[in-house]
């Protein structure tokens, strides 16, 4: 009963929430949005939880979070340009402009990135899990871990290199 | 010559993957360095690996981040709460009508039919032991009560229902 109870839906909400919380910030830089994120991964897991319990929760979340929060910034995009289109401009919800532009090109870089890449990418960046935890995780050799971690840095790099120094 | 070690391509990068991500030893680091002070293309390839890094850094920075860590309902604005307000309040009309129509029934424990639009006035209730689904029932219960978690209160119910009536077909 008590491994129930601790791989519940509720259990897992109550220890994972500020990660999956965070995670969708960092990505969405609006609390509105990570909050919605925050629900809308909790009510996949519990649905997932319905047909089978992920062995690791953290990285099915870490997943889910990332895929969840490149969802909304599509949508945002569609709506930038719909609202383009219609010659109305969006209000923007970030003080700090630069700090959003980032953001988003970060995000689109993420965007071009294999799924196991992201993961690797977030789990080492954000989570500061080693190469060896990270390979265990997501049941891959460690070399290929690393390689996976470069490539994403090496996409990031070259996402913001086009926009911030497009004369390379 | 003969004496020198030769790298693979893939033991060079691991060993990039193990410097820019912060896991290689000491030695091995300060021998890297000394390395890229004579390649100067390798050094940039590292150096911007790196700003890339910072940059994924940097986005983690914020003032709402910090209070993620301290719990994100924090960050729930006078807006949420006034939604979540308003609800709180939608459910306990609810109550007040779904108690209307139990009347006169015997008390029973009731937290899945009184938030089952479905339900039929008068339903026999299950007065079973304690279980998971019971546990989970409570809890959505008490997240329905807290502000911006009511969605995922109500996907916890959605869950206890169907984990009832899977043991009802049972």
């Amino acid at each position: 009963m008590n491994s129930l109870v601790q791989n519940s839906p509720g259990e897992t909400y109550k220890r994972y929430r500020p990660d999956v919380y965070r995670g969708a910030y960092r990505l969405l830089g609006s609390a509105h949005d990570a909050l919605d994120v925050t629900q809308d991964v909790f009510i996949k897991w519990v649905d997932q939880c319905q047909i089978l319990m992920p062995e690791n929760p953290r990285g099915w979340l870490r997943r889910v979070t990332i895929n969840t929060a490149l969802d909304v910034i599509r949508s945002r995009r569609r709506l930038v340009h719909d609202q383009a289109a219609l010659g109305r401009s969006v209000p923007g919800t970030m003080a700090d402009a630069e700090t959003e532009e980032l953001r988003k090109d970060i995000a689109k870089a993420l965007e071009s990135l294999s799924d196991h890449q992201r993961q690797v990418l977030m789990a080492k960046v954000y989570d500061g899990e080693t190469f060896a935890a990270i390979a265990e995780e997501l049941d891959l050799a460690v070399s290929t871990v690393k390689t996976h971690y470069l490539r994403a840095l090496g996409a990031v790099r070259d996402g913001l290199r086009k926009k911030w120094n497009p004369e390379r | 010559m003969s004496g020198e070690k030769t790298s693979s391509p893939d033991d060079l990068r691991s060993i990039f993957a193990d410097y820019i991500g912060g896991e290689l030893a000491p030695p091995k680091r300060a021998e890297l360095e000394r390395e890229m002070q004579n390649v100067p293309e390798l050094a940039m390839e590292v150096a911007s690996l790196q700003s890339a890094l910072h940059a994924l850094r940097s986005l983690d920075d914020g003032e709402e981040t910090a209070r993620a860590t301290q719990g994100h309902e924090q960050t729930v604005t006078t807006s949420r709460r006034g939604a979540s307000a308003l609800r709180y309040a939608a459910m306990i009309g609810l109550a007040f009508v779904v108690g209307y129509v139990l009347r006169g029934m015997e008390a029973q424990p009731l937290p899945l039919p009184l938030l089952d639009s479905n339900s039929e006035a008068g339903r026999q209730v299950d007065n079973q032991p304690a279980s998971q689904e019971d546990f989970i029932t409570r809890l959505a219960l008490n997240y329905l009560d807290q502000a911006g978690r009511s969605g995922f209160g109500r996907s916890l119910i959605a869950y206890a229902r169907t984990a009832q009536r899977t043991k009802k077909k049972n």
